[in-house]
């Protein structure tokens, strides 16, 4: 062979390989770190330019710490999916009378348990209570979320079950920050805004998520939370360690993602146990389709979307009361989690997944177990089925 | 009772010293040493300048993510030397990468030659650790990426301030070299670097070129056996305190070191060239950075190249042919997470093929594939590929 000849071949066997050598992407139903296919380009544009802010990690020169849980968003939301024990929280608080105080002196509501090189990690301190764990949930389609409208909200909102059903969902409301706009669809009630995001619904929009989400799991202060966690001194880093434009950019990335993929959701086992689901009341909270108001984001405004939450607040009993709690909640109250994307949750946990708050259920079905309170109907329903349709039903979450 | 591996290492030294006095050193002064194995042109008297430049072109897909194609002026590396009198040489190498984004002066050192066996080494000096760092020119290498051990457990380019002592003893046919130094060593940044996990080369300051951060150096060696023309063996470590345990002469948190060793070889079978590096490196991570630091790193790569053909090329000119086949692997947190008791993974696995053609010794033109699985630290696993091509050459 010449080596022109080889030439030939090499430049030939690239240019019609090329795409052939490279890795695949994975299947669209299969991911959840995906942007909304509507986004205009500068949207898709602004889109990309969260994600890098969202993948970023923070080291101590640039203001980590210097007692932090995590190093980056994604490290906690790995693919946009739920987290996994090494990221999980721990909050902490105690009720002082009816008055359930966050001890933010003491460092809480957050235990920040990673400390920079000559800094001490945070302990639970003795006067805590209530201690409670939770595992990063996913991020995917929460600026739908966000665009729903308090309206719809308070449309579902039933907090002394006057139908009778048992369901008594109330929406938490929460004193907003300096910094919360009123978008349309929102408004104030006595001065409060309805939380709809954590676990306890303690966080009244995105951008309030994320500026705490900062400041308390990387201890990187913004110009929207100033201050390091104030038990500790702060590190030298000047404040803001993160910059409005940053810490937005991640907002709108978070508004962008698209809604979790279903997967299968015409196979006969997959809707047989969405009707079993119904059957068995688990759709009072966990609402299969809700309505999004106007948004700024065309592809985001006026859609049904199916995220099977009522964004209420609900007694779910002694199983998962940890003692702890936020904001008007009580211990034994927790926001409806979305069930969208449940299916895909050990896509980002290594293969093992783990359910619930804290991730306390290996299984499903040991997760409906631990339902109780104004969900223990719909647990035994679920308990009282047969093997087939128990499977039927657990069929159907896979495919969410 | 415990002994810390730096006082081994400093008895070592002295022992190794000894030696030069009783064991028959080499007269020639042509001590084998990879930092000064580079081609220089004569300038003026006894100095001498060299260099290499190397640009690369890269399309590659991270998971299925396509990147598209981009080409790279990765480095421009000029090197000066000058022999000073017969027995003094200075030799120092400044690289600038991607133009001049980053500029560092990789090395600087004066060598003294008391006899072969026995060389006085100051200055900035490429860390004798493992088999690339001190042999990390591009035109080298058949493989436009750096070996991952190389980089990342050893984070080649690896200089560092410091002093000591190399030299070579001569058996018959065979060699048995000997370097050891002590320098500022790396620092805590090393434990969180900007992929949010511990980063050895983000531990490298230039700072440290004019003040070590705790007072303590690190004491870094390697022994290297040459027998016959065909084998080289290395072994070689690092020893030393990473963090600033003492501020205004107080100690203000708990000495930590880092350890890092290594083996490397070459061996030649008839035309086939193997080479190999494995490193393992220990930290010692304060408590409240359990499971996000790690307190080993690990990995090794082996390198496969045969000659394949020559082809001639106008103006009586020839160009050597290469293939090569190189596999990596580094584990970049090994062990268990401390909550759970489960596996740690942060892993990645490497394979690299290459063809190479070389119209002289000086210069060399690459294509490699490479095709990279990836674990995050739970174990998610995700592709990655690479075609690249490049051109490497001293001048």
């Amino acid at each position: 062979m010449s080596l022109r000849s080889l030439g030939i071949s090499l430049a030939a066997l690239l240019s019609l390989s090329c795409d052939a050598l490279m890795t695949s992407p994975p299947n669209p139903e299969d991911t959840l770190a995906e942007p909304i296919e509507e986004l205009t380009t500068t949207q898709l544009q602004l889109h990309l330019q969260g994600d890098e802010q969202f993948a970023k990690v923070f080291t101590a020169a640039e203001g980590l710490g210097p007692v932090f849980v995590s190093t980056s968003c994604q490290s906690c939301h790995v693919g946009d999916g739920k987290g996994h024990a090494l990221t999980t929280l721990t909050r902490f608080g105690r009720y002082d009378g009816e008055i359930w105080n966050a001890l933010e002196h003491l460092g809480g509501p957050q235990l920040q348990s990673r400390a920079l090189p000559g800094f001490d990690p945070e302990v639970i301190p003795a006067e805590a209570t209530g201690v409670a764990r939770f595992m990063p949930p996913a991020v995917s389609g929460l600026g739908y979320l966000e665009a729903v409208t308090d309206d719809e909200i308070l449309r579902y909102a039933d907090p002394d079950d006057r139908d009778g059903d048992g369901i008594s969902g109330r929406v938490h409301l929460i004193d907003p920050p300096e910094y919360f706009l009123l978008r349309p669809g929102r408004s104030l009630i006595d001065g409060r805004a309805i939380g709809r995001f954590g676990f306890k619904a303690a966080s009244v929009d995105l951008l309030h998520q994320t500026a705490k989400a900062y400041r308390e799991d990387m201890g990187v202060t913004s110009d929207f939370e100033m201050l390091d966690v104030p038990r500790h001194a702060s590190d030298l880093v000047a404040d803001p360690e993160a910059s409005a434009a940053i810490v937005q950019s991640v907002v709108f990335y978070l508004r962008t993602l698209k809604t979790p993929p279903r997967r299968g959701q015409t196979s006969p086992g997959v809707l047989r146990g969405e009707q079993l689901f119904a059957d068995a009341g688990c759709t009072s909270c966990h609402r299969p389709s809700i309505v999004t108001g106007p948004s700024d984001i065309a592809a985001i405004s006026n859609r049904e979307i199916h995220p099977y939450t009522d964004v209420l607040l609900h007694d779910m009993g002694p199983e998962l009361d940890d003692g702890y709690t936020e904001g008007a909640a009580e211990t034994r109250e927790w926001r409806t989690t979305p069930l969208w994307g449940i299916g895909l949750a050990s896509h980002s946990q290594g293969g093992t997944p783990r359910y619930l708050h804290d991730g306390r259920a290996s299984s499903l079905r040991e997760a409906i177990r631990f339902h109780g309170g104004e969900a223990a109907a719909s647990r035994d329903r679920f308990n009282a089925m047969s093997s087939h349709e128990q499977e039927a039903l657990l069929e159907f979450l896979e495919s969410l | 009772m415990y002994t810390r591996p730096s006082t081994l290492i400093i008895s070592s030294i002295i022992a190794l010293c000894s030696i030069t006095g009783i064991a028959q050193a080499r007269s020639d002064s042509t001590v084998k040493d990879p930092v000064l194995d580079r081609p220089l042109t004569p300038i003026s008297g006894s100095t001498a300048l060299g260099g290499y430049a190397e640009l690369n072109s890269h399309y590659r897909s991270d998971h299925g993510v396509i990147e598209g194609f981009t080409f790279e002026f990765r480095r421009f590396n000029i090197f000066l030397y000058s022999a000073i009198s017969k027995h003094v040489r200075f030799f120092s190498e400044l690289e600038f990468e991607h133009g001049t984004e980053e500029i560092a002066l990789e090395t600087a050192q004066l060598d003294i030659e008391v006899t072969p066996a026995a060389i006085l080494r100051g200055g900035i000096i490429l860390v004798p650790l493992g088999r690339f760092n001190q042999n990390h020119d591009s035109p080298k290498w058949d493989f436009i990426e750096r070996p991952l051990v190389s980089t990342e457990i050893i984070p080649s380019t690896f200089s560092e301030v410091g002093a000591g002592i190399h030299g070579q003893f001569e058996f018959g046919s065979n060699f048995l070299n000997y370097e050891v130094y002590a320098v500022n060593g790396l620092q805590e940044q090393l434990l969180i670097g900007p992929e949010g996990r511990t980063h050895l080369a983000s531990g490298k300051s230039e700072e440290f070129f004019a003040e070590d951060n705790n007072g303590s150096p690190a004491i870094t060696g390697k022994l290297t056996s040459y027998i016959g023309e065909s084998i080289e063996l290395g072994v070689s470590g690092y020893v030393g305190a990473y963090n600033s345990y003492l501020l205004e002469g107080e100690e203000v948190q708990p000495r930590r070191d880092l350890v890092i060793a290594a083996i490397d070889g070459e061996f030649h079978i008839s035309d086939l060239t193997v080479q190999a590096e494995a490193a393992i490196a220990t930290i010692d991570v304060p408590p409240s950075l359990t499971d996000v630091a790690s307190r080993r790193q690990q990995g090794a790569f082996v390198e496969l190249t045969h000659p394949i053909t020559t082809f001639a090329l106008p103006l009586e000119r020839t160009i050597a042919l290469t293939g090569g086949l190189r596999a990596d692997y580094i584990d970049l947190n090994a062990g268990r997470f401390s909550t759970s008791g489960d596996v740690i993974y942060d892993d990645r696995l490497s394979l690299t093929v290459s063809l190479a053609g070389r119209t002289s010794a000086s210069t060399v033109v690459k294509l490699n594939y490479s095709h990279d699985w990836v674990r995050d630290i739970l174990g998610n696993p995700s592709q990655a590929s690479a075609i690249r091509a490049g051109v490497a050459s001293y001048f």
